[in-house]
């Protein structure tokens, strides 16, 4: 249960993060 | 990237004894028949100016833009080395795919885009041009020591990228090394020849997404095999692998050295003159800010699926439902060899062999372009009819083929050492280089020399002088200290504005 917390937080969050974050860039260039 | 060095120590990673001959004959040879044909689709669409020959008249699309420029970055070292790294340390190794991510989310962030402004602006075709245009360089010193870096170090790519094409199909048990050889390099040369530019573009796009289809379907279906998720977690978790810091017995020291590899890879994104050119030759900024999108989604699936991949085929081998690789990279292979029917394994061997070959057309036009396009005609003062440039980039492309094929024949040990030192050299000359060009106004042609000569000589005085101190990668090393010279050297040596373009 620790380990997949940990991946959560270190891993997944700040993927997801990034993601969001590109997502977004794109979605200004389309407005 | 460092495919070649990793191919070079594996030969025959790809052991096909078990597999069907002829059905891996019959698809490699139906993938090498789509890369002529797209070739042959290239010359009709764009050799008639050299602009479209070397640039694809700057008219890229967002999906062949994004997917094309991943896969000249990655190649193999992604499918086989990442792999096997998630199979050695578990989840340890979505380090590194974080560190990769976070490479490709600062490119599409903070590169491409103005990039892609800025050598519109100065009517850039190559990197060397736009170091040259940006920072008023009059005296071509710039343009003179870029592409000699660019020239040397791709050509030594080329030479490995030739040579990995035929350890490989020797490897898969279907020819000799030498034939090997010649089947990569000839079918690499024929449709670069021919398409240019737009077909290097077009095969990597294909390349890209056959990766990414692999290393998606097969964690996914490593999965099924192992009973499930919960299953998979529960025998990783017996394992030790799912501990972040690495597997019980793993030293805290070596995940740090891994993790300085992931950032180093990373580093070296911004810099890499034939993953740069793509934001070049996008047709518009609305394309770029898609490509943006989903380059970030392929690496997502690339990465995290490769690492998946390993930890899922360890899991198997524990199950006792697939044998024991002989080494950590080769888990896809083992993987293949057992779950896939001979034909469907061809497709996979086959597409695997033809992104280490397919790797190569990239640095072949790039180097050609440079040595054409930055020092032949900046330095002649020539101005030649544009059908006439493309039948001399040709030429050049004949001849850099035919240099680096001759080289592989003879298996030249020399050339390799160059290989060893190509992604942190690249990256650490040319990543301060493109950063500070486009974020800080005051750096000048001063800032560059520094980093174009900081960069491979730091990645040599580490990796060679001092011989690599705990493990860190060079690039982790020589990225940052020519990130600064580069800074001070600006400062120290101040220019006019007036003299930057």
């Amino acid at each position: 249960m620790r380990d997949l917390v940990l991946f959560v937080v270190f891993i997944f969050l700040p993927t997801l993060l990034v993601i969001l974050d590109i997502y977004r860039f794109m979605k200004e260039g389309a407005s | 990237m460092r495919t070649m060095a990793l191919v070079l120590l594996l030969p025959g990673v790809l052991h096909a004894q078990e597999l069907h001959a002829t059905a891996v004959w019959i698809t490699f040879a139906v993938y090498l028949v789509v890369l002529m044909v797209i070739g042959i689709l290239g010359e009709i669409r764009f050799s008639r100016g050299y602009e479209d020959f070397v640039t694809a008249g700057k008219s890229l699309g967002a999906w062949v833009t994004a997917i094309s420029a991943a896969a000249s970055a990655e190649s193999a070292w992604l499918i086989l080395g990442l792999s096997g790294l998630g199979y050695k340390l578990g989840f340890a190794a979505f380090w590194v795919a974080l560190g990769g991510v976070l490479g490709y989310w600062f490119n599409a962030r903070f590169i491409m885009l103005p990039l892609k402004r800025e050598s519109d602006h100065l009517g850039s075709l190559t990197l060397s041009d736009y170091i040259e245009h940006k920072l008023g360089d009059r005296g071509h010193l710039l343009r003179v020591l870029s592409a000699l870096v660019i020239t040397v170090f791709m050509t030594a790519y080329v030479v490995a990228q030739f040579t990995g094409a035929g350890k490989q199909l020797e490897g898969m048990g279907l020819t000799s090394y030498t034939t090997g050889v010649w089947i990569g390099a000839v079918v690499i040369a024929l449709y670069v020849l021919m398409g240019g530019y737009a077909a290097v573009s077009y095969t990597d796009m294909l390349q890209g997404l056959l990766m990414a289809t692999v290393l998606v379907i097969f964690p996914v279906w490593g999965m099924v095999l192992a009973g499930g998720p919960g299953q998979v977690w529960r025998i990783a978790e017996s394992l030790g692998l799912t501990h972040l810091w690495g597997p019980h017995a793993f030293a805290l020291g070596a995940l740090g050295a891994i993790l300085a590899e992931a950032l180093g890879i990373a580093f070296g994104y911004p810099g890499m003159p034939h993953v740069v050119i793509r934001y070049f030759t996008v047709r518009n900024e609305r394309e770029a800010r898609r490509a943006a999108w989903i380059a970030i989604v392929w690496s997502v699936l690339a990465y995290f699926g490769a690492v998946s991949l390993g930890i899922v085929a360890r899991v198997l081998v524990e199950t006792g439902q697939m044998p024991q690789p002989a080494d950590p990279e080769k888990a896809l292979a083992v993987f293949t060899a057992t779950f896939l029917h001979p034909v469907l394994a061809g497709v996979i061997l086959a597409a695997v062999t033809a992104a280490i070959m397919s790797t190569a057309d990239s640095q072949l036009i790039y180097a050609s372009t440079t040595l054409v396009n930055d020092l032949y005609l900046a330095f002649t003062g020539k101005r030649m009819a544009s059908r006439k440039l493309v039948w001399t980039t040709r030429s050049v492309i004949a001849l850099l083929a035919a240099v680096a094929l001759a080289f592989a024949l003879m298996d030249v040990r020399f050339i390799y050492r160059f290989v060893l030192y190509a992604w942190s050299a690249l990256g650490a000359a040319f990543s301060p280089i493109v950063i500070f060009s486009l974020y800080d106004r005051k750096f000048n042609r001063f800032g560059a020399l520094a980093a174009l000569i900081a960069g491979p000589v730091f990645t040599v005085l580490w990796r060679d002088g001092l011989g690599r101190p705990g493990g860190v990668y060079e690039l982790f090393v020589a990225f940052p200290v020519s990130l600064i010279l580069a800074w001070l050297a600006s400062r120290v040596f101040p220019t006019n504005k007036e003299d930057a373009a």
